[in-house]
Formats: structure tokens, C-alpha cells, sequence
């Protein structure tokens, strides 16, 4: 028996076996509703724009909890698979009944889980990515996508990420994989442009030595009786082939002739060769990729692992992933360094310390340019050098790869001095590594005053 | 008395052809004083002569031709065909980039190599050690291979090597003067020698072989203007006038079949004995005697057959080539028949007397075999590096008197009338049937 019972003028709630489902037609329905309350929504639209905000509104909701529950769609309405995958899939109305076991299932496991606290971003979505996984016992598996900059989607959690931030997603992933969090089964490699990640690349054969890709293959012809060879084109006639050595008719491929190789010509300067140079111009940011300049991403299945399972139920366990910092092991997360700096200043308050806040930035167009990984290596080794020049006490945090936050409790300004080494290890690395550019490294030191706010440091 | 003692320390069989008298003397060894004793000793002494007396006036004219061409400095192709040559690339590039000429490009077409041959040419292209590689991935045959590389050529002149040999530093430097001599000179043949004459006797003979018949013999076929045959392994041709003749014709003995159709279409062919090369000599004599059967076939059906023409009087006719190639003909051919006559009129006339000819016979040959080192000795540019050689030379009469000379006569007789250069599987069998249809 199908209850549908309209609530307000746009809300409708079906009611089933004690569990509540929302027909949602646009998310501002879901504005309205107290979604703790619902234990499953059916997208009722046939509007795929309005059912992606809808999925993105659910999944996204900081409440794990909420952003878990099963999201149906109505049958009666096509959806496309970029909107389906990540949903619980399509859903009859009138057959409610066969369905309600699926929602009964994951609510229940919704019920186990242990929300997080205080994590990061990308701890938060890896934490509801494994959620995802253990309620639906799903294997996350990738799905063909010319929307996706990488040509793949994944389910849930590519709803996290904007097309432009696709690599930080498989990085996500991959922590937790090393984490032992998910297992990992290969499905593809994707090769990524060096500049901006995309995937819609042109490949195209070039000239050699100029690069220019007006060139032409030509079929090389040997004739067997006087052993010439040269280009088609040297022995084509108005009525037919004819050897320019031997003047005679070439009749019969395999008897009289055949075709050893190919060559191409270049249009441009004329060069001829045989093994013509490749190239891939993304199509996105137009920057032309040598082939092995290109970032290859392996792409596959991820399925949660008891590992992973464990951690969803320990509230303690968190701390594993949410302390790793974005920096190294001995860093820590930003939003967890923000705190300690605002409790530094209470501290100081009462106290009446010597603690500092310092900022190291450096800019360069070079870096800029660089792909993920390398900056991903750069900022490993920059951490490196940093925390070879810090007290025990001294705290490590970062935004971007450029930028680091230090916390000097208990410091004066006379112990500052290996600030001076911090600078001239970094202007080393960074000139070992880029040639010819003049490196500038800012140290910027403040001395943390009971006035401060925190977020005056990080403007 | 004393007369008596010095006759008793000479040999028995010597003795008895002092006894016999010389008019018998040439009676039985009419062979050798007629037809090696004049060419190899007579001939040889008289050019060397000449080559001495007239060195100053030749070192002079090849100053000057060495200033033109390093004032010219014209683009010269060296052009490598060849399969499964792979393993010998880098060490070649080496060997070219010690040169002293430096004005070239290489191009390598590697002709159906069935071994990483294609993998180490691509990336010895990639890495600008070789300027083109060009891969046949259905073998054509060398004279195809090379016409392939010639096409895409853009020297002045075309520099043809074999991919396991090496160079002296100076040796395309050298092979390239000469053209700078004379205008006429279409084509110029460098000096090779055996690199691995240390590896067996086999070898040893063939550094002797090479140096009595490639170093001198061509220093004197070339100085009478008949040289007949540019080595395959390192020669250099005119671009304009190896385009003229259409390349290369299907082998086996391309090599000498380029050099004949160069001296038809009007032009002089060079030796430069002080272009040197080295190459490997087959070290076993199985392999050596499947090559020399290769490499006598292809004198009858090229120099016999093919180019019957410069025999005949007609428009083209040239005296220079008629005996190039007779003199090829006749001491290879000819000489060949002779000498199984000499064997016959020996047993027939001379049986009883076998045990003072034989000896004799021998003696003849040591001493002529010593007497052309001399002339070796007195060409060479390694003259210290082949005296290690001089041991060996006594074999040689057993080598090239005997060995080679069997070998040649199956050769002949093989090709003569069986045509079986036409199956040899150095070249494609596709090509071999259309030549021999052709009547190639």
C-alpha cells in the first residue's frame, strides 16, 4: 500500500514500513525539509540538471549521516549514467515494497557509522567515500565519462571534486589505498595533459625537425627486376606505375613489386622520414605535451577493505587519517593548526609568552606550471627542510605548496636565528632546481600579541 | 772442391733442374714464368718503380686536390645498407664521428632485419647519431637497400660502407680526394683490410689474400686504369653519376657490377690505397668458402654474361674497359682452365719426374709469395702490424694455389652452366627469379 502523503504545498513523503522516502523534484525542496528526518529520497524529475543539484546537495551535506542516505530516482523519468551512478538507481513507485529491504539495509548500516570530528576535507570525503562503500557494498567503480577531465567518474565521491580538481580525487583515493583503507583493482591508465590534468588530448604526428604536422606518408615501392626503390609518387604514370630506372610497367604486386615500408614527407621543410615524432595538444588549455611529458594515471576499481570497514566504527580510529598532514608526517592539517594557533593566543593571554607565528612564501611562474606530483614531491622535501630546523615544540602547517605557517611557541626573538637557515636551504633547493631563476623566499615574522586574531594570520 | 760442397747443400731437385737446363725449366713451369711470374712479379716491381720514382709529383697533385676539397667542403652521404647489422651501429657512429671530413650525413636502411636491428637504428636516430634510418620491414636485397639510401640521399658524393667495418680517421678524408684529381673520376675504391687476422689461420691468410689482391693489386690495376671493382665495404661514388647508371643492379657482386656500369658510362675508377678500412674476414673456412663461391659466380654471370658487351667493337667501345675486364677474366677464369691443363700436362709428360716438380713447383711460389711481400712492404702504410704476418705467408702457395682455386673452378662451373647465383639465398628469391628471367 503506497502512502503518499503531502505534507506542505511542495513537499511529498512516502511512508512505507515505518520509512520515510521525499519525492524531490528541485532541491529547493530539500531546503524545506528536516532531512534528518527522511531515510531516502526519490529524485522525481526528469530535469538532469535539477537531479544533479539535488545528489550534490544530499551528498555534500556535512552531516555523514544525511549525505549517505539512499537517493532513488523514478523510473518514470531517464536519467542520464553521469547523474545515475550516483544514485542507488531507479526505482519503481508502485513495486515500493521490492525497494524498501535496499533502503532498510543501508539505513541500518548509516546507523553504525561514527561521524568524524574536526578533519579536514579530503579526510571527510575519504571517510564518507568508504561510508558510501560499506553501506551499498558497492565496489566503486569507474564509469566511462567525456564530462570528466580524466574520461572516468567515479561514484559519490566525484561529486566532491570540480572538473578542474579530478587529480586531487584519484590522490584521495590512492591515500586510501596506502592506507590499506581500499583495495585497488586496475581497469585503465589515463595519460593527463602536463599543464592543466585534461584528458582531451589530440594526438598528432609531426615532423621531426620542425615539428609542423603537415606531413605526408608516402608507400615506398621496390621493384624486384632492377632493384629500385623510392616513393609511390616517383613511379606513378597517367597509366599506371612505371619504373623511372628500368622504364618498364609495373603490373602485378608480389610478382613485379611490392611495398618494403612507408615514409612520410614534411610540407613544411621538407624534410623526409620514416619514424614520424608524436605529439598531444590538450584541447582544454592548447599546451602541446611531448608523449612522455604526459601524466599517466592508473584508473581502476576500489573496494573497501576491513580495514576500512573497522575505521568507519571507531570514532578514536579518525585520528589516523585526520592527523595526516597535507605537509608530511610531523605537520599538521590547517584546520587543526588554526585551532592551536587560536588557543596560542588565549594562552598568551594568561601567560604572557614569547611565541611567534611566521609565514614562508615564495612566488615563481615557474612553479606554477608544474604538474600535480611535482609539487606534491617539491612540498614533501620543502617540509623536509623545514622541520630539520624545528624544536619539538614548534608546529608545521600548509596550504599550498608554496606557502607554510609556522607556530614558535615559547621563542624570543633572539632564538629566531634558524629562520636564516630555513631561508638559505630553501633558496638552494629552489635554484638547484630551477635554473637560471633568481629564487625569493619571504619569511614573514610576527610575534603573537593576546590581541590577535587568528584570522589575521592567514589573510 | 769448394764449388762441390755449396752444390751438396743445395736440394736434390734443385740441383737437378741446374742439371736439366732452363729451356726444360720453362718447358715444365711454363705456367708460372708465362702468366704469375710476369703479373705478380714483373708488373708489380715495374709499377712499384714507377710508384717511387714518380711519389713526389703525386704527393704534390694530391695537396693541392686535399686544399680543393676542403675548400669546397661539399655535403657527402654515407649510406650503410644492410640486415641484422644492429649490434655493429654505435660502434660505426663512433668510427664516423672520429672523422676528419665531417661535412656528411648517415643515412642507414636497415633491409628487413628480423633482430632489434629496427630498435637500436630508431633510437641512434633519435639521439641524432644517425641522421636517417630508414626500415624495409620486407627485405629487398643490399642493391635494393642501398638504391633506397641513395634516393634520399642529398650529397655531392655517396660514401657506401659495410656496417661492421671501421675507419681510419682520415679515411673519408681520403676516399674523397681523388675526385678532386680528375673530373673523370666517377668513382673511388677505399683500402680494406682484415681487422681480425689474429682470430684464426684462416684469417691470417685471407690479411695475406687482401693485401697482395686489394691493397697492391688494385694500387697496380688502378695505376694501368683497369681497376675493376669498388669494395662494398667502403667506396665512393659521384651522386650525379651513380644516379645516371640508376643505382645499384641485383647482386650477389653488386660491388664489381656498379663499377663495370660506371666505366661504361664514360667515367675513371680510383684507388686509394691510404683510405683505409677494416673489416672482419669470414674466421672459419666453411664460411669462407661459401662466400667465395658467392663472389666467383658473380664474375661469370656479371663479367662474362651481363657485360659481354665490352667485348665487342661497337659505339661505347672503351680499351680501358675491355681490359678491366679481361685481365679480370683471364687471370680468374681463363687461368683457371689453364692451370688444370698445366696439371694434366704435367701427369701426362712429366709423371716420372713428379718428385723433382712438385718440390720445385713449391719452391716457386714461397718465393714468389715473399717476393710480393716485399712489394706489400714497401706500399703499406701498417708495415710493423704486418710483419706479423710474414710467418704465414709460405702457406699461402697451399691457399691461394690450390684452396681458391678449387673452390673458383666449382664456382665457375656452377654458375657456367647451372646459373646458381640466381638461388642464392643472399638475395630474395622474389628478385632472383625476375633478374634471371630478365637474362640479369
Amino acid at each position: 500500500m503506497l502512502n503518499l502523503i503531502k505534507q506542505q504545498s511542495d513537499s511529498r513523503k512516502i511512508i512505507k514500513d515505518g520509512y520515510a522516502l521525499l519525492l524531490v523534484a528541485h532541491v529547493n525542496e530539500l531546503q524545506q525539509e528536516a532531512l534528518e528526518y527522511i531515510d531516502g529520497f526519490v529524485i522525481d524529475t526528469d530535469n538532469v540538471l535539477h537531479a544533479k543539484e539535488i545528489i550534490v546537495y544530499i551528498r555534500t551535506r556535512q552531516e555523514i549521516k544525511v549525505s549517505l542516505l539512499p537517493i532513488f530516482i523514478n523510473n518514470i523519468y531517464k536519467q542520464p549514467q553521469h547523474v545515475s551512478i550516483h544514485t542507488d538507481g531507479f526505482i519503481e513507485l508502485t513495486m515500493l515494497s521490492s525497494y524498501m529491504q535496499r533502503v532498510i539495509t543501508i539505513t541500518k548500516r548509516i546507523q553504525k557509522i561514527v561521524a568524524p570530528k574536526l578533519v579536514s576535507h579530503d579526510v571527510l570525503i575519504q571517510f564518507k567515500t568508504l561510508s558510501y562503500c560499506y553501506t551499498r557494498s558497492v565496489v566503486l567503480e569507474p564509469k566511462t565519462s567525456r564530462r570528466s577531465y580524466i574520461g572516468y567518474d567515479f561514484p559519490f565521491i566525484s561529486l566532491f571534486y570540480k572538473e578542474t580538481e579530478v587529480i586531487a580525487l584519484l590522490q584521495n583515493l590512492e591515500k586510501a589505498k596506502q592506507l590499506n583503507y581500499l583495495s585497488f583493482q586496475l581497469e585503465d591508465y589515463v595519460h593527463l595533459c602536463k599543464s592543466c590534468s585534461g584528458n582531451y588530448l589530440n594526438f598528432r604526428e609531426c615532423c621531426p625537425k620542425c615539428d609542423s604536422i603537415d606531413i605526408k606518408a608516402h608507400d615506398m615501392i621496390h621493384h624486384f627486376v632492377c632493384a629500385h626503390v623510392a616513393p609511390e609518387k616517383d613511379f606513378k604514370k597517367e597509366d599506371g606505375l612505371e619504373c623511372p630506372k628500368c622504364d618498364k610497367h609495373l603490373r602485378h604486386i608480389g610478382i613485379d613489386y611490392d611495398k618494403p615500408s612507408t615514409i612520410y614527407s614534411c610540407n613544411t621543410c621538407n624534410h623526409e622520414f620514416q619514424n614520424a615524432g608524436m605529439k598531444a595538444l590538450c584541447l582544454d588549455c592548447e599546451t602541446e605535451n611531448e608523449l612522455d611529458e604526459l601524466l599517466e594515471k592508473s584508473i581502476g576499481k576500489y573496494q573497501i577493505t576491513q580495514k576500512g570497514e573497522q575505521l568507519l566504527f571507531q570514532s578514536n580510529n579518525i585520528a589516523n587519517i585526520g592527523g595526516v598532514s597535507p605537509v608530511t608526517k610531523g605537520g599538521l592539517s590547517l584546520s587543526l593548526f588554526k585551532i592551536i594557533v587560536h588557543q596560542e593566543i588565549q594562552r598568551i593571554k594568561s601567560t604572557k609568552g614569547h611565541s611567534h607565528f611566521v609565514k614562508i612564501e615564495f612566488q615563481n611562474e615557474q612553479l606554477q606550471i608544474l604538474n600535480e606530483d611535482v609539487k606534491k614531491a617539491l612540498r614533501k622535501e620543502i617540509g623536509d627542510i623545514i622541520k630539520s630546523y624545528l624544536k619539538e615544540a614548534d608546529i608545521l602547517s600548509t596550504d599550498r605548496f608554496n606557502r607554510y605557517y609556522l607556530l614558535l611557541p615559547e621563542t624570543k626573538e633572539s632564538q629566531l636565528e634558524r629562520l636564516e637557515n630555513i631561508q638559505y636551504n630553501l633558496s638552494k633547493l629552489l635554484s638547484d632546481n630551477l635554473e637560471d631563476i633568481q629564487q625569493e623566499i619571504n619569511i614573514t615574522t610576527h610575534k603573537i600579541l593576546p590581541s590577535d586574531q587568528t584570522h589575521q594570520y592567514f589573510s | 772442391m769448394t764449388l762441390l760442397s755449396i752444390h751438396n747443400l743445395v736440394p736434390e731437385y734443385v740441383n737437378y733442374w741446374f742439371v736439366v737446363g732452363f729451356q726444360k725449366f720453362v718447358r715444365v713451369f711454363w705456367y708460372f714464368v708465362i702468366f704469375e711470374f710476369t703479373r705478380y712479379i714483373i708488373i708489380d716491381y715495374i709499377v712499384a718503380g714507377i710508384f717511387l720514382i714518380t711519389g713526389r709529383s703525386r704527393k704534390e697533385k694530391f695537396e693541392k686536390a686535399k686544399q680543393d676539397l676542403f675548400t669546397e667542403n661539399p655535403f657527402v652521404s654515407v649510406i650503410i645498407p644492410g640486415k641484422n647489422e644492429g649490434k655493429h651501429l654505435y660502434k660505426l657512429t663512433r668510427s664516423l664521428a672520429e672523422q676528419t671530413f665531417t661535412n656528411f650525413e648517415l643515412i642507414i636502411v636497415d633491409d628487413g632485419s628480423d633482430d632489434e636491428t629496427p630498435i637500436i637504428g630508431k633510437n641512434l636516430e633519435k639521439l641524432g647519431l644517425i641522421d636517417m634510418f630508414i626500415r624495409n620491414e620486407m627485405r629487398g636485397g643490399k642493391a635494393s637497400a642501398a638504391n633506397l639510401a641513395l634516393r634520399y640521399s642529398k650529397g655531392k658524393y655517396i660514401v657506401h660502407l659495410d656496417a661492421d667495418c671501421s675507419f681510419d680517421r682520415d679515411a673519408i678524408e681520403q676516399v674523397l680526394i681523388p675526385f678532386y684529381l680528375d673530373d673523370k673520376i666517377g668513382a673511388v675504391g677505399g683500402n680494406v683490410k682484415v681487422r681480425n687476422y689474429k682470430d684464426s689461420l684462416c684469417a691470417k691468410l685471407q690479411a695475406i689474400e687482401y693485401l697482395k689482391t686489394v691493397s697492391v693489386g688494385r694500387i697496380i690495376t688502378s695505376y694501368l686504369g683497369i681497376y675493376k671493382i669498388i669494395s662494398g665495404a667502403f667506396g665512393a661514388f659521384r651522386k650525379d653519376v651513380i644516379d645516371g647508371i640508376g643505382g645499384w643492379d641485383i647482386g650477389p657482386g653488386l660491388d664489381g657490377d656498379i663499377t663495370v656500369k660506371i666505366r661504361k658510362s664514360g667515367y675513371r675508377i680510383y684507388f686509394q690505397p691510404k683510405a683505409v678500412c677494416l673489416t672482419n674476414a669470414p674466421s672459419k673456412f666453411k664460411v669462407l668458402t661459401k662466400q667465395r663461391l658467392r663472389w666467383d659466380k658473380s664474375i661469370i654471370r656479371f663479367r662474362v654474361r651481363k657485360h659481354r658487351d665490352v667485348y665487342s667493337p661497337n659505339a661505347n667501345f672503351n680499351w680501358l674497359t675491355f681490359f678491366s675486364l679481361a685481365e679480370n677474366v683471364f687471370y680468374n677464369v681463363i687461368l683457371d682452365i689453364m692451370w688444370w691443363i698445366y696439371i694434366i700436362d704435367i701427369m701426362i709428360n712429366y709423371s716420372s719426374q713428379l718428385q723433382f716438380i712438385i718440390p720445385m713447383n713449391f719452391t716457386l711460389y714461397f718465393t714468389m709469395s715473399y717476393v710480393q711481400m716485399l712489394s706489400i712492404y714497401v706500399f703499406s702504410e701498417r708495415r710493423k702490424e704486418e710483419l706479423y704476418l710474414w710467418p704465414y705467408v709460405i702457406l699461402m702457395t697451399i691457399y691461394t694455389g690450390t684452396y681458391l682455386r678449387i673452390v673458383r673452378t666449382i664456382a665457375y662451373y656452377k654458375e657456367f652452366f647451372f646459373k646458381r647465383s640466381f638461388e642464392d639465398v643472399w638475395n630474395p628469391y622474389k628478385s632472383s627469379i625476375q633478374a634471371k628471367r630478365a637474362g640479369l
